[in-house]
């Protein structure tokens, strides 16, 4: 995940001055800069900020054997060109060292301001005690424990290529911790973020609103004897600003806070404000601290009993192994379980090469921010693909054993009750009936749970313990079309291996020859490519499973466009002519009015009506005319009765409201052809209909043209009853059609045959 | 995604000039514009004890800390002996609600400004709730009254801005102060040391406005400054891609420009590959190499895959939207058709993106559909699709 972590250290500062209390790794190593901004050097490059001296350079080095140009006494320390302290170890200093904690006083109290003890600074380092990516340990501890004013706010400090991530906090001026109602409208918006599941991890807001789940009353508060800040620090490697796109590294570091920073904190400070938790584990920490620093021990050691005797210190060693191996992070800090992790596609964020990859959802992710089932916490470089009732859950490789059992101690830790044990057979049913084959709409008619209150929360949870995987519908019979994904996560040999000893089966072949068969598929979908027989396809579903566990497969969609052939556009404006022709005879006539046939959903007839209407009185392109608007233009214009929705075709386009809407039709349309079903030059040329959902009227009239001679229940499916065709818009995949349209995969079929001359279909992953 | 920080460059909203100070430690000597910055220390001889009994609730300190401050602010700024009496300017992000005048107060990051000797000599970036200040401290050696002379000169932005362009202005700025420190203590002379207020003023001005500055500081000194946008840099150059140009590259070639980039752009037409335009250009291949590459880095041109009938393409995702995009549709045609030959109509062209098909390779593909009947060129096909593709 965070590949740039290189350290977590817990500063605190009392009145007296402030300390490095724990920090893991023991001995953290920056990765080497190879190259970095240079100025000044010993040759004369530097000088060419100054025009006269760069214009004449020549003359200079010819001139004399010594440069003009003086550089400053001490030129070995000249500031930029430093070098990382290598430590000097002497031991025999080592009990000089300032105590870890004031508790146990120190000789000279550090002020503030650091520059009182400058020249402790230069000395060079004593020991691993002391040493800290070069920098002696009370000068970082004192760089972070910044000013009472920045504390309870995000904390960021860049010094050259390390950054420093994290969030102090600070008692109160009296020496008191308590919670404050103030933070929660201060952590940017953070109160409503609302965990989804029982025993996760608490957010800050949470914490504030209910110290009640452990019935303390509030507002509680705890007096610290010496304690005033704490400040748990994210010490990263800068990465290399010019590998990625300009901001995703700001992204990057904002993420790690949120995710990683903050919570921890909070945790740490709610067990100050309650048990005055830091401050004793501080206590422990220094005390052992001091004892081995006297007696000379080596620094591992000490952070070998640090880990055995503080939660704080083996919980921080367990976060950042945790984070460097990308894996989800099981701390227990004071008896309070957490769980903590970084999203898994957070490091793409830092290289360039990924950025077609990540652009691609973050374009889709402006369209639907709006609704976001995902969630905050989700939705940020986890690359998920959408949460759609009409996905399917695929649950990863934890034993199914244990991890029911998890389910049932995770809920027995919180409470006992009677709902929840309930709850929990509940969700052990729904563990067990997870299959790729059933779609999450099918799991909740089936379990007879609400979608988005019941099932959706649950994939949350699974996803966010990487304990399942939203995929896409795989068929039972296997038919369904995958390809390969660009790379792969593991090495195709490492993976055949495994693969091989998955599937010893001879009738499966070999992992690179499979991969090679659904490759060159041209969109056969993968019984025709690969399983080929009916007895093999348990033994496939297993493959299938396997692959897509490991990211080897990615299900290919259906989506369909219509094209409008220009012979076509032609035949519609023919048979429209001949319609007004019969029309304006009728009129003539004054035939009385027939009623509709056929009526729409209601929400279609409004928009509906505002587009015929805006077409019946003229506007040069349609423009959809509010209610009133519309009205007013109606009684503008007259009130000659017009019985254009005698006709089925304009029927379709007009939807109006028999009773009030058609006494007051404008009569005089013949002549405004070119702006109704638009120009007849237009009619040349074939074209596609974008978005049939909310087809034009002239579209509708093509739409109604293509249904011409047609089956009558194809033709109904197609343009009537569910409407199928506002999902050929070449965006909504077959599953979605299938699920919104309410019609199994074999009435789809019907409908792409019968119009196979007008549609398009294309396939492309999702 | 190139698009997002490239044109749009941060603003300064402060410059300020700070020093040590032998008596009052770290102090704020001018800033531009005035006020901004609210400098309680000077009352007291050393801040860092006063702010801490001072502090008044904890979570929301900012806000009660520098409208404090603010209030002194405006007799400290009469104080000084080389300020300008201009009425403090209000900043534009202020909050109307609270009196807050100042973006924060330098009390809390005067140690990440004027840091100890270990962080002096390195870009520091310190921030407050709202904004960014970025600084290079620098220290100098020599006959001083503590033998040592610390200033820095600190930019001020938004929290949220990207400061990567900004990060060589800021030390060449403390570069070149620092030489004429050296050489004729510029900065610790009080005869000097007021020009640096319209220093501070002219990179404000300039870099906000014209995103670069020459400033004379003295006879042999003076600050060249131009911020160039930032871009990451580009992907290696592999033999055998080839080259195709966004924009007409031969059009904006000037007599000044690197001599193999001026050769090399002749033959980049979308069908040679690096190692072939480095033979017909009679280049060496490595200056090739980072010819394109420099090219790249500017987003004048994309890489694509050499063109052979043996290749297969496939849709991406992007052809849903980029279906519907009029753009897409109204270059298409003309792009991909033969010359003199009719341009095919759009909904023919996308059913023929639509059958490119992995498995099945464009040769095939022409056999299927009959694309030479059509009067298409089929390599400009299949590289209007993956131009479009990559430039969303």
């Amino acid at each position: 995940m965070a590949e740039t972590l290189l350290a977590i250290v817990l500063v605190t500062s009392s009145a007296k001055g402030s300390s490095l209390v724990c920090r893991w790794p023991p001995c953290p190593k920056p990765t080497p800069r190879l190259s970095r901004p240079r100025p000044h050097q010993t040759d004369l490059a530097g000088q060419y900020d100054n025009p006269w001296r760069a214009a004449h350079i020549s003359d200079i080095v010819q001139g004399q054997a010594e440069p003009v140009y003086k550089k400053p006494e001490h030129h070995d320390d000249w500031d930029y060109v430093w070098q990382r302290h290598t430590s000097v170890r002497d031991r025999s200093v080592s009990f000089s060292h300032s105590a870890s904690h004031s508790a146990s006083g120190r000789a000279s109290p550090v002020k503030e301001g650091a520059w009182v003890d400058e020249e402790a600074d230069d000395s060079p380092l004593k020991d691993d005690y002391d040493d800290l990516m070069g920098y002696s340990a009370d000068f970082l501890s004192n760089l972070l424990s910044p000013k009472r004013s920045l504390c309870h706010q995000k904390f960021e400090l860049v010094v050259d290529d390390l950054c420093f991530i994290g969030h102090p906090v600070c008692s109160e001026s009296g020496g008191q911790w308590r919670f404050k109602p103030e933070v929660k409208q201060n952590s940017r918006g953070r109160g409503s973020r609302k965990r989804q599941a029982s025993g996760e991890d608490l957010s800050l807001s949470q914490e504030l609103d209910s110290s009640n789940s452990r019935n303390i009353p509030l507002p509680p508060t705890q007096e610290s004897s010496w304690l005033e800040t704490f400040h748990l620090v994210f010490i990263h490697d800068l990465p290399d600003t010019s590998s990625s796109a300009s901001g995703n590294i700001e992204k990057y570091f904002d993420v790690i806070y949120e995710q990683i920073a903050f919570t921890f904190t909070a945790v740490l400070f709610q067990e100050q404000v309650l048990s005055n938790f830091v401050e004793s584990e501080c206590e422990v920490l220094g005390t052992l601290k001091d004892k081995h620093a006297s007696t000379g021990a080596p620094f591992d050691e000490y952070m070998k009993d640090a880990l055995a005797v503080s939660s704080v210190a083996s919980a921080m060693k367990t976060l950042f192994e945790c984070i460097r191996s990308r894996s989800l992070a099981h701390l227990t800090i004071h008896n309070l379980p957490l769980e903590l992790q970084l999203p898994p596609n957070l490091d793409s964020l830092l290289h360039s090469e990924d950025d077609l990859d990540v652009a691609e959802p973050a374009y889709q992710d402006e369209l639907s921010r709006e609704r976001n089932p995902w969630g905050r916490e989700l939705s940020f470089a986890w690359g998920l693909p959408s949460l759609d009732p009409w996905k399917s859950l695929l649950l990863l490789d934890t034993p199914e054993e244990k991890d029911l059992l998890d389910v049932y101690t995770s809920l027995r830790a919180s409470s006992i009750r009677e709902e929840d044990r309930l709850l929990a057979e509940q969700l052990i049913k729904f563990l067990e009936m997870a299959d790729v084959t059933l779609s999450l709409v099918d799991m909740s008619s089936l379990l007879d749970w609400d979608l988005e209150t019941q099932v959706f929360p649950i994939v949350r949870w699974l996803i966010h313990h990487r304990r399942a995987k939203v995929v896409d519908i795989v068929h039972r019979g296997l038919k369904t079309v995958f390809t390969l994904p660009n790379k792969f996560e593991a090495t195709l040999k490492d993976l055949s291996a495994e693969f091989r000893q998955a599937f010893p089966h001879s009738s499966v072949p070999s992992l690179p020859q499979l991969l090679a068969m659904i490759s060159a598929s041209s969109n056969d979908h993968f019984y025709a490519s690969v399983v080929k027989s009916k007895d093999l396809l348990p033994i496939y579903h297993d493959v299938v499973q396997w692959m897509l566990k490991r990211d080897l497969l990615v299900t290919v969609h259906l989506r369909v466009r219509i094209a409008v052939p220009a012979e076509l556009k032609q035949r519609a404006r023919r048979r429209w002519r001949a319609r007004q022709m019969l029309r304006q005879r009728e009129a003539r006539a004054a035939v009385p009015i027939k009623g509709r046939r056929h009526s729409r959903g209601a929400q279609d007839t409004e928009d509906g009506s505002e587009k015929s209407l805006s077409m019946l009185f003229g506007s040069p392109t349609w423009v959809p005319l509010s209610p009133k608007t519309a009205h007013r233009a109606r009684r503008g214009s007259g009130s000659q009765v017009s019985d254009l929705v005698d006709h089925p075709i304009l029927e379709e386009a007009l939807d109006m409201d028999d009773d009030n809407e058609t006494e007051e039709k404008d009569g005089d349309e013949t002549g405004k052809e070119d702006e109704e079903i638009g120009c007849e030059k237009e009619d040349q040329y074939p074209s596609m209909i974008d978005d049939p959902g909310r087809a034009t009227v002239v579209e509708k009239l093509w739409l109604t043209e293509m249904s011409e001679g047609k089956d009558e229940t194809v033709t109904r499916r197609f343009q009537q009853i569910s409407r199928i065709n506002q999902f050929f818009d070449g965006k909504c995949t077959d599953d979605e059609i299938l699920y919104r349209a309410e019609i199994s995969r074999k009435q789809l079929r019907e409908v792409l045959h019968h119009y196979e001359e007008y549609l398009q279909t294309f396939m492309h992953p999702s | 995604m190139a698009a997002d920080g490239d044109s749009f460059l941060p603003r300064i909203q402060s410059v300020f000039y700070a020093v040590f100070d032998v008596r009052q430690g770290p102090k704020i000597v001018y800033q531009v514009p005035e006020g901004l910055i609210g400098t309680a220390n000077t009352t007291g001889p050393i801040s860092g004890n006063t702010s801490f009994s001072s502090s008044p609730v904890p979570s929301t300190p900012s806000t009660a800390e520098t409208s404090k401050s603010s209030s002194r602010a405006s007799s400290i700024s009469i104080a000084s002996p080389y300020r300008q009496e201009l009425p403090p300017k209000l900043s534009p992000q202020k909050r109307s609600l609270s009196a807050q005048r100042t973006l924060f107060s330098f009390d809390d990051i005067s140690k990440y400004v004027i840091p100890p000797t270990s962080l002096c000599g390195r870009l520091v970036i310190c921030a407050t709730k709202k904004y960014k200040i970025i600084g290079f401290p620098a220290e100098l050696r020599g006959r001083y009254e503590r033998n040592y002379f610390r200033f820095n000169l600190c930019f001020v932005f938004d929290r949220s801005a990207d400061l990567s362009c900004y990060e060589p202005v800021v030390r060449k700025v403390s570069r070149v102060l620092s030489s004429c420190e050296e050489e004729s203590l510029f900065l610790s002379s009080p005869g000097t040391s007021p020009k640096i207020y319209a220093i501070l003023e002219q990179l404000y001005e300039d870099l906000n406005s014209y995103s670069e500055t020459s400033i004379p500081v003295d006879r042999f000194n003076s600050i060249e400054l131009k911020i160039l946008p930032f871009y990451p840099n580009p992907p290696p150059v592999k033999d055998w891609e080839v080259p195709l140009a966004l924009i007409d590259l031969k059009k904006s070639i000037e007599p000044n420009w690197d001599l193999t980039i001026a050769k090399v752009c002749k033959y980049i037409d979308g069908t040679n590959h690096v190692s072939r335009i480095c033979h017909l250009a009679d280049c060496d291949i490595e200056l090739t190499r980072q010819a394109i590459s420099h090219l790249l880095y500017y987003q004048v041109i994309m890489t694509i895959d050499i063109f052979q009938y043996s290749n297969m393409y496939t849709l991406r995702k992007s052809i849903q939207w980029l279906a519907d995009e009029p753009h897409v549709r109204d270059e298409c045609g003309p792009y991909v058709a033969k010359p003199g030959k009719a341009t095919p109509d759009w909904p023919k062209l996308l059913y023929l993106y639509s059958r490119l098909k992995p498995g099945k390779s464009v040769f095939e593909w022409m056999q299927d559909h009959g694309i030479r009947g059509l009067g298409i060129d089929v390599r400009r096909f299949t590289s209007f699709g993956v131009i479009k593709v990559s430039h969303l």
